[in-house]
């Protein structure tokens, strides 16, 4: 089976960190690394790898553009953003929302960076078990909103939404 | 007697200290479980019946059991082999809902499939497994179901998220209709905002009182129905990125 390409897209610190983790994993093959930036989107219009593992913390509005571009002009990567346990929810959530298929806390990266970059490229998400409910509500809503007023888990979204930090 | 209850006192006393405060609450039951197929409907009660939070189960064997029932205990959670004769497709949800919004359903599947899963989430199961699923397995679940989570597979959230993508992305346009709404000087504070300033530089840069960008966040606030100046940010963005 071909490896699965990943490029990497964080400050340089980090860059050598997550190569060292990926790199001896088997599979699994990084074939470039960039800033966390706009210059990402250059980098994943060329090379079109399966993967881009993306640091959301910063700059954040950034990749926040970088993922809207590579949604829209490179469907076929999908992409695992880096966060840390103060990226706010409701920006994971948006990146979810512009095409992100899961985050990893970098705190889990030692343990989890391979298995989460194999499971994205089959398909699955990554992200928390917690996650799934906040992610289906937008869903609904977003479905709802576009059709009709009613949509069954309003009272469950009501509840929840007024938790949302 | 009064030793008696004095011992029972203090033994309620215990059980409060050691367990979530949610799981003393007095509820008529915790689980129901739903199946035509009586041997498999033991079996998943003896598989639960060691679990705290999820040994006080019922069972039922069909659709007129199933809606006497729910209204009666209103379990904590829901456990219903699907499909279940006497209702159409993913109806059972819909009624369940209807008598006993706060119960969370479970769908127990002979062959699980991705897009049936997703369809079952969207009529408000709270989960959705194999009938294979270890025991174990489904212990797990119907914990963190009873907990307020969603239990799927990583391939099911997977296509959650490619159909959350796709409607985000159709329901950009609004975004910047929204924006329009604005006032010449709110554009302006929403720019300098997404660039990350505080109230008080920006009240420096346009050289007003810092009381009066107050003001102005909490208009640009209503009028584009966001919370928090992330949000707004992301608003900003959406305006000038490439539709």
């Amino acid at each position: 089976m071909t490896p699965i390409t990943v490029v990497v897209a964080a400050e340089p610190r980090d860059r050598v960190l997550w190569r060292r983790l990926l790199e001896p994993a088997g599979g699994i093959s990084v074939v470039a690394d960039v800033e966390a930036g706009q210059a990402a989107w250059a980098v994943v219009a060329r090379l079109r790898p399966r993967v881009l593992l993306l640091d959301l913390r910063r700059p954040r509005l950034d990749v926040l553009a970088v993922l809207r571009r590579i949604r829209l002009g490179r469907p076929g990567t999908r992409v695992i953003l880096l966060t840390s346990r103060s990226t706010p929810i409701a920006l994971i959530l948006e990146g979810l929302r512009r095409g992100a298929r899961g985050y990893l806390d970098r705190a889990a990266l030692r343990a989890f960076l391979p298995k989460a970059v194999r499971a994205v490229d089959s398909g699955e998400a990554w992200v928390e078990r917690r996650m799934v409910s906040r992610i289906l509500d937008q869903l609904v809503r977003l479905g709802a909103s576009g059709l009709s007023a009613g949509s069954p888990r309003s009272p469950h979204m009501a509840a929840r939404r007024s938790q949302a930090p | 007697m009064r030793a008696n209850h004095r011992t029972l006192q203090r033994s309620i006393a215990e059980t409060r200290a050691a367990v979530p405060v949610e799981t003393v609450l007095v509820r008529p039951a915790d689980v129901l479980i739903a199946s035509a197929d009586r041997a498999l409907r033991r079996r998943l009660a003896q598989s639960l019946a060691s679990e705290r939070g999820l040994r006080r189960l019922r069972e039922a064997g069909d659709r007129a059991e199933i809606e006497r029932l729910i209204p009666e205990l209103t379990p904590a959670v829901f456990l219903l082999d699907h499909p279940i004769p006497g209702y159409a497709g993913l109806e059972s949800l819909q009624t369940i809902r209807a008598l006993s919004p706060t119960t969370r359903t479970v769908l127990l599947v002979a062959r699980p499939d991705d897009a049936d899963a997703v369809a079952a989430l969207k009529q408000g199961a709270s989960g959705y497994c194999s009938r294979q699923s270890e025991p174990t397995l489904l212990r797990r679940a119907l914990q963190r179901v009873r907990a307020g989570e969603i239990w799927v597979g990583r391939s099911v959230t997977g296509h959650l998220l490619e159909e959350l993508a796709a409607l985000s992305q159709r329901r950009g346009p609004e975004t910047s209709q929204r924006l329009r709404r604005l006032t010449a000087r709110e554009r302006e504070l929403v720019a300098i905002v997404a660039a990350g300033a505080s109230n008080k530089e920006i009240a420096d840069r346009l050289s007003i009182a810092e009381r009066t960008v107050k003001a102005h966040l909490t208009s640009i606030f209503a009028k584009l129905g966001v919370s928090s100046r992330l949000h707004l940010a992301v608003y900003a963005l959406e305006a000038h990125a490439p539709a």
